[in-house]
């Protein structure tokens, strides 16, 4: 990890896949704009597991989950 | 990326349903002002699931009512055009255009029947070559005022042409900026752009934007990665695509504008003095009336430049396309792709002409893509925003909260942009034309 390598870390409205993955795009593209290096993508267990869900086929398959090119972890 | 519910809620269009019911507060384009010739036959439309008849009749209204007659269902595509009324060939019902039953001539002579009930009829509206339908109820918004709704006949050019899948997944490939170097490219294109750039090397002078003998821009860049810029309107967003020159990168960029308009359309850059708008009208969940309006803002558009333009797009009529708007190329044939062409001829992607390319793709996708299958990444940040602001919309509770309907909404003011122009002018300065 350098200084620049970073996570992004996006809280939970309620609003749904849609709204957390708008919320998280928005939110790495600005920190990339400002030299910053995004590694991994960090949400409230209730978004995780949200998101666990749609992916729940990449799972049985042992994929990691993965959203916008980032590891997802529990905050 | 959305969840299962998500992507029913942002896909299914027809009565009841909630992004049907957002679709039925804006006015939709039905079919052309040219389509409709006054006592002819009656034209089919089918929109958001809804089998509907678009007519002009004698004396020059215009209707679009349901398809059925309201007696026994026979079709009123057959019925005969009269001054003021459709009426069905099977026992001679007369429907006018705003839905009243004007005759009943096989009921009793005193019968007051007619006056007890109205047939579907929605209300339409003409304005720039385009009948406009609106199939909600109450009073409907003002029309659209797109810079080219107000200019004279044969200044708009308008392509047509069914995408075999749901709107959705269609209006996605006219928001996603960074197809357009895979998807859409070509040897002859590459090596007249890198021409160019190469010429200006040369010469040493600045970099600019070129034009081509059809008016399209030359762009002076090849860069695949293009940095997104999303920005939230009353109308929907505006977008941009920035990308490096192939030269004086240090110096300049090139931005690409476009705007989403709330709910169907696409407002790309076109050729100097002209306007274009696509629009991804849903016939119904899986299938879409796809809309290419090209207008000068100066002139009529000459057959020459048609022609050039419905070659361009793989929509010539006769041979990529039939009269109802039906592409020759379809999964059947696997698109009419050329495996030669990929390797040894012009365009990448083995298929001849744009919009061809841009629904082959779409349609391999399925009927409605389940997009719980898919790895999104942030090159894909509009088709993310474009998701939630429909999905925000559909689920609002009041009228305020959708877009593109509140006051102040001027789409008269927009045009897409495509320049390169130095590094430090801000994205919103070209967007807005200030730059």
């Amino acid at each position: 990890m350098t200084p620049q390598d970073v996570t992004v870390e996006v809280e939970d409205s309620g609003g749904g896949v849609a709204v957390l993955l708008d919320e998280a795009t928005s939110r790495i593209v600005e920190l990339e704009a400002r030299g910053y290096h995004p590694r991994s993508l960090s949400v409230p267990a209730s978004a995780y597991e949200r998101i666990a869900a749609v992916h729940a086929r990449d799972l049985e398959r042992g994929v990691p989950l993965i959203v916008l090119g980032l590891p997802l972890e529990q905050m | 990326m959305l969840t299962a519910e998500e992507n029913e809620t942002l896909t299914r269009v027809g009565p009841g349903t909630a992004m049907g019911t957002l679709m039925r507060r804006y006015w939709l384009p039905a079919c052309t002002s040219a389509d409709l010739e006054a006592g002819a036959a009656p034209k089919a439309v089918r929109l958001l699931g809804e089998d509907l008849v678009a007519f002009r009749t004698g004396n020059g209204t215009v209707g679009l009512v349901g398809e059925r007659c309201p007696h026994r269902g026979a079709s009123l595509l057959l019925a005969r055009n009269l001054d003021c009324a459709l009426e069905c060939i099977y026992h001679g019902w007369q429907t006018a255009p705003d839905g009243r039953i004007v005759d009943m001539p096989a009921e009793p002579e005193d019968s007051t029947y007619k006056e007890k009930f109205r047939h579907v009829a929605y209300a339409v509206r003409e304005g720039g070559g385009v009948v406009w339908a609106f199939l909600g109820g109450g009073d409907p918004p003002p029309l659209p005022n797109y810079e080219w709704l107000d200019l004279p006949d044969g200044h708009a050019l308008f392509l047509r042409a069914i995408a075999r899948c749901n709107w959705a997944q269609a209006l996605e490939g006219a928001i996603d900026s960074a197809h357009q170097t895979y998807l859409h490219d070509a040897r002859s294109r590459i090596a007249r752009d890198r021409a160019h750039v190469e010429r200006i090397a040369a010469e040493g002078g600045e970099l600019t934007d070129g034009f081509d003998e059809t008016g399209q821009v030359i762009r002076p860049w090849n860069d695949g990665r293009p940095r997104l810029k999303v920005e939230n309107t009353p109308y929907g967003f505006c977008y941009a695509a920035l990308r490096k020159p192939m030269i004086q990168e240090d110096r300049l960029q090139n931005v690409r504008v476009s705007f989403f308009v709330a709910p169907v359309s696409v407002i790309i850059p076109g050729p100097a003095g002209w306007a274009q708008l696509l629009a991804h009208v849903p016939i119904d969940d899986t299938h879409t009336m796809f809309w290419h309006v090209r207008a000068n803002l100066e002139r009529p558009y000459t057959e020459e430049e048609e022609k050039v333009h419905r070659h361009a797009a793989g929509l010539v009529p006769g041979v990529g396309i039939d009269e109802s708007y039906n592409r020759t190329a379809s999964r059947d044939n696997l698109w009419l792709q050329d495996r030669d062409e990929m390797r040894f001829g012009d365009r990448l992607s083995g298929m001849h002409g744009t919009v061809n390319e841009d629904h082959a793709v779409q349609e391999s996708m399925g009927p409605v893509v389940d997009r719980t299958n898919e790895h999104l990444g942030t090159s894909d940040q509009a088709v993310i925003r474009f998701r939630r602001l429909m999905l925000d919309a559909a689920g609002a509770p009041d009228a305020d909260a959708v877009i593109g309907l509140g006051p102040g909404v001027d789409l008269s003011v927009l045009r897409g942009v495509d320049r390169t122009v130095p590094l430090e002018l801000e994205w919103q300065a070209v967007a807005s034309g200030a730059a």
